[in-house]
């Protein structure tokens, strides 16, 4: 790191000799005048007189304001600096040093996301030995005190990399978007914080150790806590991922498709993981494991379809052929470029159906933890195949529709036009939901939402008739089929006022 | 040592540069010219490789960029017209951090920083903050750090914009000594007369059509189609219209303009026969002050090849 140039010079804009001399001066007086005043306010009185438990007193109270200073510098300033200096580089017209260096665009990232927050880490290092001390007065267990600290490091780098994923992203946007967009980061940052404290106060109990409750990975018992540092640790590295694939685009370096195949796959496994129905359960009793299924099955296969839903929506939003690159399509001759334009356009339109089919595989794999049976145990309802044919293909016929309406509303001559068709496809969609709470949900409103059809498919136990299940299909092709065909009408009109244009 | 073919850039319906053919060779300061919105900046971008074309092909230092623009940065230098820099470091933090970044040498990076200060003339103001220069000297500053990674191309967009007179006299000479050490310049800008000091060779754009290209001197030849000539007078309103239309009535006399007392025309007749009307002007007409044979500008090749919309 220390021989990375982006490093280096966001430490050198930082941290001067003289202003890291004082910072840490400062700091640490603050630590030890805040030490004094702790120890003061608790004085021994009359209800608890004995020095053993003033110290104790002091040592929980100490550690709790010292490591809530350590979260606020690492999970809401880091974020914050991290987004505001990918933003500054827009703002102040040095973003084209970013797209012509020779550095790789990981010794960028990683040089911005360690150098502008080098003074967080370090004012963190500083409170830490002063944080620790008093964790242990307090009688909190090492053990305890290495699973705290990890979790605010490993919190603080997914938080920023959620930041800088934003900030890297957007970072072509205009003046006024930018500065917004700074706000955005310093968002991010508040954000942070609050879901911290949220997560330590449901794994930290009163006498300071994690709670050991467990639950279940693919029907394996694992500690919860576990379990939640793999969300974590998951939205960090495909976040990071995320800004690598956004500013090798920003250089104008070639990405490759894959990279969307291989997160949809880690989302599908962690997905059908959290949601497996069957778990194994440790049996005291009869000292064996023992096989039980979840009776909220149906929340189930529609959570993991309502998450996956939300992520192929965000791809067809990014994967639309914009003016630009239809111009590019029509006009371009058998050149290098114009060769790998089409490719491009091509990966994009390939990209959507192969996540969409990732997404359904996964969609069965879950129905089969449902099928498959571990024991004797029976289930109250069965999901059969026909039901489950009938909400893959509902869904795989919504996505298309997606697609196809988002990239009809791209075709328009407005600069967000991809976001606005995605913007009007997920009100359309939350619109019939809520008239399908009003209609009924076999109504057309509530079959036309995929997400409803599957919940009326699961809520009829099995027994979904035939003719339900056509009318619900028919009533997404029809959506399908408009969806397609105003695309398509776009398209041609579209080519026509280019050619135009042109000539 | 920069070739472009049939290069092409649209944006949406709107073609920015359209089927731009252009060679130049290596060691010239070739003068992008054209007035605002011709394509200059998306031709320069182009070449710089921060902008993918829509179709065509371009060729630097026998490197073709093709779908890969990220690997000719290191033989190409751009200079932006609107361009910031990093207020919070010193001049030599700033050259440093860029040796680092564009991968020199590292036991050469002190070595090669103090040539590159020296060059551009800002030894003095190695240890001064960024943020404390004038826009004249971060211009510099810019130059220097282009020039840390000896690239085989420069590319300046309208460097003088913004520039007080002294500081554009000096970006000229910079120029011109960058060009004397053989390196490849390409400098636009759509004020004419900055470039006629420096640039060996003219690229003249409008519309996004490249309309002429080549050296001043070949251009002139096509485009001479006589002898240039200015005639000065002392402020007689007579004398200057008596001369006015007998020159008028000379059938070798092409393109007459009159202003503030000065006649200038095309002569299409020899040098023997200039001599020849020259005596004649003298002897019948009084209040000559000069009479001299003008040498075509870079203004005036713009001015000649193209529909005359300068900004």
């Amino acid at each position: 790191m220390f021989n990375n140039a982006e490093f280096l010079r966001n430490v050198r804009v930082q941290l001067t000799p003289r202003r890291l001399a004082f910072t840490c001066g400062l700091t640490i007086g603050l630590i030890l005048i805040s030490e004094l005043l702790v120890w003061s306010g608790t004085a021994p009185t009359r209800y608890s007189p004995s020095d053993y438990d003033r110290v104790l007193e002091f040592g929980k109270v100490s550690f709790n304001l010292l490591f809530f200073a350590q979260v606020i510098l690492l999970v809401a300033m880091a974020p914050s600096m991290l987004g505001g200096n990918m933003v500054q580089e827009r703002l102040r017209n040095t973003l084209i040093f970013q797209q012509m260096t020779l550095l790789s665009p990981h010794e960028v990232l990683l040089g911005k996301m360690f150098g502008s927050t080098a003074v967080c880490y370090i004012l963190a290092a500083l409170l830490m030995p002063f944080a620790v001390v008093s964790g242990l007065v307090a009688r909190i267990s090492l053990d305890s005190l290495i699973g705290v600290y990890l979790v605010l490091f490993l919190g603080s780098l997914s938080w920023q990399a959620v930041s800088l994923f934003f900030s890297t992203s957007t970072i072509n946007a205009n003046e006024n978007v930018g500065r917004n967009l700074a706000g955005l980061s310093y968002s991010i940052g508040g954000l942070a914080v609050f879901f911290m404290i949220i997560f330590f106060n449901v794994f930290w109990r009163r006498n300071w150790e994690f709670q050991q409750d467990t639950t279940y990975f693919f029907g394996m018992p694992i500690f919860t806590l576990t379990f939640a540092l793999l969300v974590m640790a998951f939205v960090g590295f495909w976040a990071y991922v995320g800004a690598v694939r956004a500013f090798k685009d920003m250089q104008l370096v070639r990405l490759s498709p894959r990279t969307i195949w291989y997160f949809f796959i880690t989302l599908e496994v962690l997905l059908v993981g959290w949601f497996w129905a069957g778990k194994i359960i440790w049996q005291e009793n009869i000292s064996n494991y023992q096989a039980y299924y979840s009776e909220s099955i149906s929340a189930l296969i529609l959570m993991y379809l309502v998450v996956n839903w939300v992520f192929l929506t965000g791809l067809a939003g990014i994967s639309v052929i914009s003016r630009n690159q239809l111009q590019e399509w029509w006009s371009g001759g058998d050149d290098a470029v114009s060769v790998l334009k089409r490719n491009e356009i091509k990966n994009s339109i390939f990209n959507y159906p192969i996540a969409i089919a990732i997404t359904l595989a996964g969609a069965i794999v879950l129905w089969l933890s449902i099928s498959l049976r571990f024991s004797s145990a029976s289930l109250t309802y069965n999901f059969s195949v026909i039901s489950l044919l009938a909400v893959i293909a509902a869904f795989a016929i919504s996505m298309v529709s997606a697609a196809s309406f988002i990239q009809f509303c791209a075709m328009f001559r407005f600069k967000v036009a991809n976001r606005t068709g995605v913007v009007l496809w997920v009100l359309l969609l939350v619109l019939a939901g809520i008239a399908s709470g009003i209609f009924g949900p076999d109504s057309i409103a509530g079959v036309f939402n995929p997400l409803v059809f599957t919940g009326v498919l699961i809520d009829n136990k099995g027994g979904s008739s035939t003719s339900l299940i056509a009318y619900g299909l028919l009533i997404e092709i029809l959506f399908a089929l408009i969806s397609i065909g105003v695309m398509y009408w776009k398209w041609r009109q579209t080519r026509e006022e280019m050619l135009r244009d042109k000539a | 040592m920069i070739s472009t073919f049939a290069l092409t850039k649209y944006y949406e319906t709107i073609p920015a540069v359209k089927n731009v053919d252009l060679f130049i060779g290596k060691g010239e300061i070739c003068g992008l010219i054209g007035p605002n919105g011709a394509g200059k900046t998306t031709l320069l971008k182009m070449l710089a490789g921060l902008l993918l074309p829509t179709s065509g092909r371009i060729e630097i230092a026998g490197e073709e960029v093709g779908a890969e623009p990220k690997k000719i940065h290191s033989v190409v230098g751009y200079l932006p017209d609107n361009f910031g820099l990093y207020d919070e470091l010193t001049v030599w933090q700033f050259l440093d951090y860029f040796a680092n970044a564009q991968k020199v040498d590292k036991q050469a990076i002190p070595s090669r920083i103090e040539k590159v200060l020296d060059l551009t003339r800002l030894v003095s103001k190695r240890n001064a903050l960024i943020g404390t220069l004038s826009r004249g000297m971060r211009q510099r500053v810019l130059v220097a750090k282009t020039l840390l990674a000896h690239p085989k191309v420069l590319l300046f967009d309208e460097p003088a914009s913004g520039l007080d007179p002294l500081a554009r006299r000096d970006l000229c000479e910079l120029i011109k000594m960058l060009g004397s050490m053989g390196q490849t310049i390409i400098v636009s800008s759509h004020i004419l007369s900055e470039l006629a000091d420096f640039c060996t060779s003219v690229a003249i754009m409008e519309q996004g059509h490249l309309v002429r290209s080549g050296r001043i001197d070949e251009i002139v030849e096509k485009i001479s189609t006589g002898i240039l000539v200015c005639i000065e007078m002392i402020e007689d309103l007579l004398g200057f219209d008596n001369l006015a239309a007998s020159l008028r009535q000379n059938p070798q006399i092409q393109n007459i303009s009159l202003s503030n007392y000065k006649i200038n025309f095309t002569f299409l007749g020899t040098r023997a026969e200039l001599s020849k009307l020259h005596r004649e002007i003298v002897l019948n007409h009084s209040g000559i002050v000069s009479f001299y044979e003008k040498q075509l500008t870079v203004e005036d090749v713009f001015m000649a090849v193209s529909s005359h919309r300068t900004s």
